[in-house]
């Protein structure tokens, strides 16, 4: 597989070919971990950076957003120094030195105002990926949209039960979003000025 | 503010406009005089927003699943005799394989099938039954796994990878017909597409039926993913 250009792998990425993922992983991780690591991070730091990274990557793809001025792994190195930025500036330690990267100024400004919009999505991301695989599986078919009554068909729950599943889920995503300082940050921002009711409202 | 089903549920019927207007009506006035239920709303409706991207939640799985194999992967190193044992035993087969085909005893459809690999683990409790599914399958225990994974698939029918797995089970005990019907049930869009496209031609390569064979490796080709060179490698061994 090592012979596929970046386009293949963008294909890959965009198809979810676990192959073709698992083999740009095992090329690129290394590099960002050795960045992390160079910069006060650690091994997980960096595989939660890079998993982020590679989200948004992905999101792009998928849009059809994605114009590359540079190689595929120049990018998603990019935008994992970038979040890793972020991620240091929140922990209150010092930036990490800029590396230099083969990467034009309008690319590395894209990245930035992406990772600004993405925010909440990680963060929210982040936690729901730490409940149990029944809460997974049952908030996943939730936020897709679907009905209480599909949703208790396709987990084999009776309809009460996914309700009471559903809400206990919810409850204890909430719980974990809510005492991430990052949630706070991000809540503190959304509050000024103070959000009126009519821009909540559905 | 006390969180508890009732509320969670009238919050989402807001958010998803199934209140009738009277009570929608009712619930914003409720909502303008309760700053705690205000933010409640307002992160509810955040929650909804930035978790719909649904796609992007299966694709962190995904990765997740490439971390857990890497780090699996470097607990078991192998030593290097194993490795010169791999190599040799990978030479044996080739060359065995080569002269079979040179004498014609070997089909098409036994020199480029391969079982298809149990990708990453299903981890958390709740999935007890299909770790023991993946144990069977990777214990080659096709005969007891066929309708362990007939049921999962039927319960999960969105579940791609399974039904790759079905398929492949299937051809192992000889059912090669109902083989062809699980790998059509994969639809494009779907992440398996490819894989399924590249066990379909082989099955109906299995069965003989060389024009249905020709026709989906066609399809392959045009998909131009990780099976096109096979494919067309294929393609050229049906065309001789």
């Amino acid at each position: 597989m090592s012979d596929l250009n970046d386009d293949d792998v963008l294909k890959g990425i965009e198809k979810g070919n676990s192959r073709i993922i698992a083999d740009f992983y095992q090329k690129n991780l290394p590099i960002i971990t050795s960045y992390i690591r160079k910069n006060s991070g650690n091994e997980t730091d960096a595989e939660d950076i890079f998993h982020d990274a590679l989200v948004i990557t992905y999101q792009k793809v998928r849009r059809g957003e994605l114009k590359l001025d540079c190689s595929l792994s120049t990018y998603v190195f990019a935008v994992s120094r970038n979040l890793w930025m972020n991620a240091l500036r929140k922990r209150k330690k010092i930036r990490p030195q800029n590396e230099l990267l083969n990467i034009s100024e309008s690319t590395e400004k894209s990245i930035i105002d992406t990772i600004n919009t993405k925010d909440k999505q990680l963060l929210y991301q982040k936690y729901f990926r730490q409940l149990g695989a029944s809460c997974q599986q049952l908030l996943l078919h939730f936020f897709n949209g679907k009905s209480m009554a599909d949703i208790a068909n396709l987990m084999g729950y009776s309809e009460g039960y996914s309700r009471k599943k559903k809400f206990e889920c919810k409850k204890k995503l909430l719980q974990l979003i809510e005492v991430d300082p990052m949630y706070k940050e991000l809540r503190a921002k959304d509050e000024e000025p103070n959000v009126p009711l009519k821009n909540l409202k559905s | 503010m006390e969180r508890n089903q009732e509320l969670f549920e009238s919050i989402e019927r807001y958010l998803s406009h199934s209140l009738t207007s009277e009570e929608r009506k009712q619930f914003e006035k409720e909502v303008d005089a309760n700053l705690d239920l205000k933010k409640e709303l307002e992160l509810h409706r955040s929650l909804h927003i930035e978790m719909s991207d649904t796609d992007s939640l299966e694709f962190r799985k995904k990765l997740e699943g490439i971390a857990s194999d890497l780090r699996n992967k470097r607990k078991k190193k192998t030593p290097l005799w194993r490795y010169a044992a791999i190599v040799l035993t990978l030479l044996g087969t080739t060359i065995f394989l080569w002269l079979q085909m040179q004498t014609g005893n070997v089909s098409l459809f036994d020199t480029y099938y391969k079982v298809y690999p149990v990708e990453d683990a299903i981890r958390g409790t709740d999935q007890s039954g299909a770790q023991q599914i993946l144990k069977y399958y990777t214990q080659e225990n096709y005969e007891k796994v066929v309708p362990l994974l007939t049921e999962f698939c039927a319960e999960n029918p969105e579940n791609s990878r399974f039904k790759i797995y079905l398929g492949n089970a299937l051809l192992q005990t000889g059912q090669a017909e109902k083989a062809i019907s699980t790998f059509q049930s994969i639809t494009e869009g779907s992440t398996n597409y490819e894989d399924a496209l590249w066990y379909l031609a082989l099955s109906y390569i299995k069965l003989e039926q060389f024009d249905q064979a020709k026709s989906t490796l066609e399809n392959l080709v045009n998909y131009d993913g990780v099976h096109k060179r096979n494919a067309q490698i294929l393609q050229n061994e049906l065309n001789r």
